[in-house]
Formats: structure tokens, C-alpha cells, sequence
């Protein structure tokens, strides 16, 4: 059989696993992401290359010595530098010796399509079985991203501070080892009743922060220093409704209508895709201070063009205090640290 | 009397003020790198028989003083810093901070802060460097500044980077420029550094509160001005700002709690042990430091997934 793994993004290889495996691949999830991995990726990555490339590198140098023959990505003609992050990683990979093969997932174009059918021939699948296991997969996202959005709005209540990080490590866990597609539909009220469950001290007052950015680097915990669960702690309701990865599928093809409307709202600002999400980090900056949030916090990989065109905009357009997050993998924690608290102090004096 | 301890890069400041936010006693310590035995030794000097009422803790090694003291309230430099400042300039509009490691702006309105900045990877400009190239020019720290001021025409250094002005300097040094020439060239390097990387853009608006232990450099305080073109205010307790800040916070926070959770200035008597081990059992590779006294646990920090914290 043969094996196949994909790159950390928050979720993803929970969610493409039943996919892969329907195929009749047999999926190798990459370690969960940690130091080494970053250390393995920035070591042969290009230095100026961007962050979140040496960290797929790191994931996918470790995820071929667990034995990965196929490592997919998405990518193609990509939204950014991310468009090469596929023929480069398969650069980088031939240098070191490695065998395996980078496949990039691209736009649904003719070439794709006959790509993807002639998989289905090789192993036997049917188009039946394998819409029936994007429903799975489909249905697997659906469920985590809820969790993740009940996390966010317990976490600035918690009692026992950590308890929202614990529970949805466990629902990945249980996401993970369900593939029934009707014991699935069933788990939603299970997840609640879990967050439900948590100890929550209602009587202080909340600061609203939304979240935007480059997409990986938000939705990777690891490498943006877990800036969204530390905010959480410090008592705000982080809103990541500019990023996720349900709306960065939908998104892509036009069919997120949130997406729609953050883009008409940077139109006078910004007056088409400057690359990777500069767009939408400016839509959404926007949205956040017409909804009256406290401020917004920005998160991009050191050297990404598209942010840095996107953090001069919001500077002139946006009213409402802006703390900008650049990582790489020499990031401080401390540092980081002390910029989220002094943040959060002085949105909540802003307040007082 | 309200304690407030600022425990930074290069020295750890402890200050005890009264309800009116005079300071009472302060000192002023250079950590030397055992920040622990630094802090005993600040707390013996501010010592006194009046009663703490409340311990505020700051600066980047504030969780080791909240252990070793038990504080009230542990905050950040950059709050700390601003609320030290309003409250000696109620109307300050911007504080300049550059302290041993790093440098810092915070731009307030009606006595809040309503943006802030620090310097991100370099550290050119600060504390350090000045200390160290005052060292290799045989010149007490002390009287830098005051040599700096005597300069007519000072050298031009580059200052992009602490390595780069130090060759600068050097190669100056080689063509035969008068040491006050040299220093002042290095002020107004450091400066501009400061104002592009730092100060980026940010509207610096009088009046301007310069503090932090590089403000005691008149030298550095001139070219800040030439610079900017603008006063520059030094208030007179510049290096104990941080720490003021802490205490007034610690004074805030004990409005609603009803007794002090200081362990007593006891503590200046008291063993401290760290241990720090490298935890394996993940790929991650925490740090974990462990600090005890008399085979007593108080803390441990340094893990990602919380498994060495201490239950609270």
C-alpha cells in the first residue's frame, strides 16, 4: 500500500485521513508539530524562505522517515510564495536524499481531474465510496471547528485555567477514532455538553479581540506561540472568524459569503488580491471595529509581503488599536508574552 | 507602604512608596546574572519595620520575583512603565524607555496607552552596548554621557547593528578622532536606530517622558532631543520607574483584596535553590526550571503542556 501524509494545519490530517484511507492509501499522520520539527525544517529551508514553508518542510522530512512515499500539499498556482511551496519542498527533498514525492493539490483544472481519476483507477475506489468519505471528512472539520469556537468563548471564563485546552485535545482524539458517518452526526450535543461541563466564572468583564492574518500561521498554534489560547487566558473572547479552514476551502472558490462582504469592505482600501489574505485581514479589521471589538491582534511569518501590504493599510484605516505578531522560528516566548499581556492591559484601561 | 520590584535584564530595581506615591526607599542593583541573590540583596536595602501592604512584581524576570516574594500582582514592563509615567506627567503623550536589553515606546492619551512597541530581534541601543563599549574605551559608565557632551563635531557611527558600530568605532578610533567625538557619534547613532526600529512611524507627540536606565545618559538624552527637535523630560527617578509602576499596581489591585500575600521581608534570609532539567518525554524538549527552598517546592515553569506546573 501506498503511504501518503500531509503537512500539520491545525486539523488537517485528522480531517483528509478517512479520504486517504478510502482511496486505499495508508496515511501517515506527521508527528505533532513541536521544536524539532521547526528545527528540522529552518535547518533546510531557504533562510528567507517563509515560516510556515520550513515548517511543512519540517513535517515532511519527519513524516518520510515514518515511511511516507506520497506527501501532498495544497498549493499550485497558490495566492502567494505559498503557489512554489510545492516544487520547492520537492526541491529540497530531492538534495537531502529523500525518495518521496510531493503532490500538489491544485485548482480543479483539467489537469487535476485526470490527476485525481486515474488514483481512482489504480485502487479500485469508487466515486460513491469516496464522496461518501469527504462527507466524513466534511462532517470531522465541521465538529473540530465547533469545538474550537466553543474553546474561544469558555476560555476567558474558566475556573481552572487550561480546562478548554484539555477538552479539545481529547474531542480531536474522538473525532479522530470515529468513522461512523451517523455516530458523527450524533456528536455534536456530546461536544457541547463537554464545554458545558467546564467550571465558568461569569462576573468579569470581557475584552473582544479579533483575529487576523496570514492563515497558517493562525491556524498552527505551535508556530504562532499559542497566541489564541494565551489571550484566552488573559481574560479576552478571541474571534477567528477572518480565518479557518472550512472558509479558506469555501473561500477560495467564491462561495464564503463572509469572505464576499470583507472583501467589499476593503474595496476603497485595497482594490484587489495583493496576495495570500492581506485582503481579508483588512476586510475583516474593518468588520471587527464596526462591531465594536476592543482591538485586533495581526499574526504573519517575518518577510511576508502580502501581510506587510495589508499592516500599512490597516494602520490608516483601521480606528481601533492593532498589536502586529511577526514569528519566525527565532521567536522568544517571553517576548511574545509580554506583548499579548501589555494588549490586553491596555485595552482593558481603554475601557475603564 | 506598597513594594514594588522590577526585575530586569541587567539590574533589579525594588522600591517601597507611601500612599502618596513618594518613594520611600530604593535601590538599585546590577543582577550579574544571579537575579536571585540580586533581588534578596535589593529587598534587604528597602527594608523596614513599617508594614508591606502590597507587592507588585515587573520587568522580563517577574515570575521569578512574584515566587520569591508571593506577590499581589505580576504585570508587564510596558504597563508598568506607562502608569509610573502618567502619574509623575499626567499629560505625558509619549515615554521613551530604554532599559539594559531592550527598548520600548509607549504612546498614551488622557493617561492611557493607547499603542505601544519594542524592539524586536536587535538589541543595538540599549543598555548593554553602551556598557560594553564604555568598558572597551576604559570609560566609567558614569561619565559617558558628560563626554559626550563636551564633543563639538561628533563622528558619524553606524548603527544598524551593534557589531557594525563597533567596528565603526574602532576603525574612527584608527583615523584619530577625539574620544567625545567618537562617544557622541555613537549617541546619535544609537538614536536614530532607536527612532527607526523602535519608534517606527509612531506619532511621538510632548510631552516626552524619557526613562529607563539609559536616560541617566545625558549624552544619549542630548541626541534624543536633537533629534526629535522636542524637550525631553527625565524624570528623577528614571531607573525605578518600572518598579514604581509595580507598586502603584500593587496598590490598585489591593483595593479589593484585603490582605497582602508577601512572604516578609524574611525572605532576604532565605535559601533559593533552581534546578533546571530537560524534559524528554515529547519532541518539544521543555526547559523545566524548578525553584525550592528548604526542600519546599515553590514553582516550576518551562512546560508546554502544563504536566510540571504546580497546582494552584
Amino acid at each position: 500500500m501506498i503511504k501518503v501524509s500531509v503537512p500539520n494545519m491545525n486539523v488537517v490530517p485528522i480531517v483528509v485521513k478517512p479520504v486517504f484511507e478510502e482511496l486505499g492509501y495508508e496515511f501517515i499522520a506527521p508527528p505533532k508539530m513541536s521544536r524539532k520539527t521547526i528545527e528540522e525544517g529552518a535547518k533546510y529551508a531557504p533562510e528567507f524562505a517563509c515560516f510556515p514553508l520550513k515548517a511543512v518542510l519540517g513535517d515532511f522530512i519527519l513524516a518520510s522517515r515514518k515511511g511516507a512515499e506520497y506527501l501532498v500539499i495544497f498549493g499550485g498556482t497558490g495566492p502567494c510564495r505559498f503557489g512554489w511551496y510545492g516544487s520547492t519542498l520537492q526541491i529540497i527533498l530531492k538534495n537531502l536524499g529523500i525518495p518521496a514525492k510531493v503532490f500538489v493539490l491544485d485548482f480543479p483544472t483539467e489537469k487535476w481531474a485526470r490527476d485525481t481519476f486515474s488514483i481512482l483507477g489504480i485502487n479500485g475506489s469508487s466515486v460513491k465510496k469516496l464522496i461518501h468519505s469527504g462527507l466524513i471528512a466534511l462532517k470531522k472539520l465541521r465538529l473540530i471547528e465547533l469545538a474550537q469556537e466553543l474553546a474561544r468563548k469558555i476560555r476567558p471564563f474558566e475556573v481552572k485555567i487550561g480546562e478548554s485546552d484539555k477538552t479539545l485535545q481529547k474531542i480531536y482524539k474522538i473525532v479522530d477514532n470515529e468513522n461512523s458517518f451517523i455516530r458523527l452526526m450524533k456528536m455534536k450535543n456530546e461536544i457541547k455538553l463537554m464545554f458545558e461541563g467546564i467550571n465558568k466564572n461569569s462576573n468579569h468583564e470581557l475584552i473582544r479581540i479579533g483575529l487576523v492574518g496570514e492563515l497558517y500561521m493562525c491556524l498552527q498554534e505551535e508556530l504562532n506561540m499559542w497566541t489564541e489560547s494565551k489571550l484566552g487566558k488573559l481574560g479576552a473572547f478571541v474571534d477567528r472568524s477572518a480565518i479557518g479552514l472550512w472558509k479558506y476551502v469555501t473561500g477560495d472558490i467564491g462561495l464564503n459569503f463572509a469572505h464576499r462582504r470583507a472583501k467589499r469592505i476593503a474595496y476603497p482600501w485595497l482594490k484587489w488580491h495583493a496576495g495570500g489574505e492581506s485582503i481579508y485581514s483588512i476586510g475583516y479589521s474593518l468588520i471587527f471595529e464596526r462591531k465594536g471589538y476592543d482591538g485586533v491582534v495581526h499574526i504573519s511569518p517575518l518577510g511576508c509581503m502580502p501581510e506587510i501590504v495589508a499592516q500599512t493599510i490597516m494602520e490608516k484605516c483601521v480606528n481601533i488599536p492593532i498589536l502586529n505578531l511577526v514569528f519566525d522560528e527565532h521567536t522568544g516566548e517571553t517576548g511574545v508574552n509580554t506583548r499579548l499581556e501589555a494588549f490586553c492591559d491596555l485595552l482593558k484601561l481603554r475601557k475603564e | 507602604m506598597w513594594l514594588g520590584v522590577d526585575v530586569g535584564s541587567v539590574s533589579v530595581d525594588t522600591v517601597l512608596i507611601n500612599d502618596k506615591i513618594e518613594v520611600f526607599k530604593s535601590a538599585y542593583l546590577l543582577t550579574a546574572g544571579m537575579p536571585i541573590e540580586a533581588i534578596k540583596e535589593g529587598l534587604r536595602k528597602s527594608r523596614d519595620s513599617v508594614p508591606v501592604l502590597g507587592v507588585g512584581t515587573t520587568g522580563s524576570g517577574r515570575e521569578l520575583a512574584a515566587v520569591l516574594t508571593n506577590a499581589d500582582i505580576v504585570k508587564n514592563e510596558i504597563t508598568a512603565h506607562a502608569i509610573a509615567a502618567a502619574h509623575f506627567v499626567p499629560d505625558v503623550r509619549t515615554v521613551i524607555e530604554i532599559g539594559g536589553q531592550d527598548s520600548k515606546i509607549i504612546i498614551l492619551k488622557d493617561g492611557i496607552p493607547v499603542d505601544f512597541a519594542m524592539n524586536t530581534v536587535c538589541a543595538a541601543g540599549t543598555g548593554s552596548f553602551l556598557d560594553h563599549q564604555a568598558q572597551r574605551l576604559g570609560i566609567p559608565i558614569e561619565k559617558f554621557g558628560q563626554l559626550a557632551l563636551q564633543s563639538k563635531s561628533p563622528a558619524r557611527i553606524a548603527g544598524r547593528c551593534t557589531v557594525f558600530a563597533e567596528s565603526d568605532m574602532i576603525h574612527k578610533q584608527q583615523l584619530g578622532y577625539g574620544i567625545e567625538d567618537i562617544i557622541a557619534g555613537l549617541c546619535k547613532s544609537l538614536v536614530r536606530n532607536y527612532l527607526v526600529n523602535v519608534a517606527k512611524g509612531k506619532p511621538i507627540l510632548p510631552p516626552i517622558v524619557f526613562q529607563g536606565g539609559v536616560a541617566s545618559n545625558e549624552g544619549i538624552r542630548k541626541a534624543l532631543e536633537e533629534e526629535l527637535g522636542m524637550k525631553v523630560f527625565v524624570p528623577t527617578y528614571n531607573k525605578l520607574m518600572g518598579a514604581i509602576g509595580a507598586a502603584m499596581l500593587a496598590k490598585k489591585v489591593m483595593k479589593d483584596k484585603r490582605k497582602t500575600s508577601f512572604r516578609g521581608f524574611d525572605i532576604c534570609d532565605m535559601e533559593f535553590n533552581t534546578q533546571s532539567f530537560i524534559c524528554e518525554d515529547c519532541p518539544n524538549t521543555c526547559e523545566i526550571v524548578k525553584i525550592s527552598s528548604n526542600g519546599k517546592v515553590l514553582a516550576t515553569w518551562g512546560s508546554r503542556c502544563g504536566k510540571w506546573d504546580l497546582s494552584k
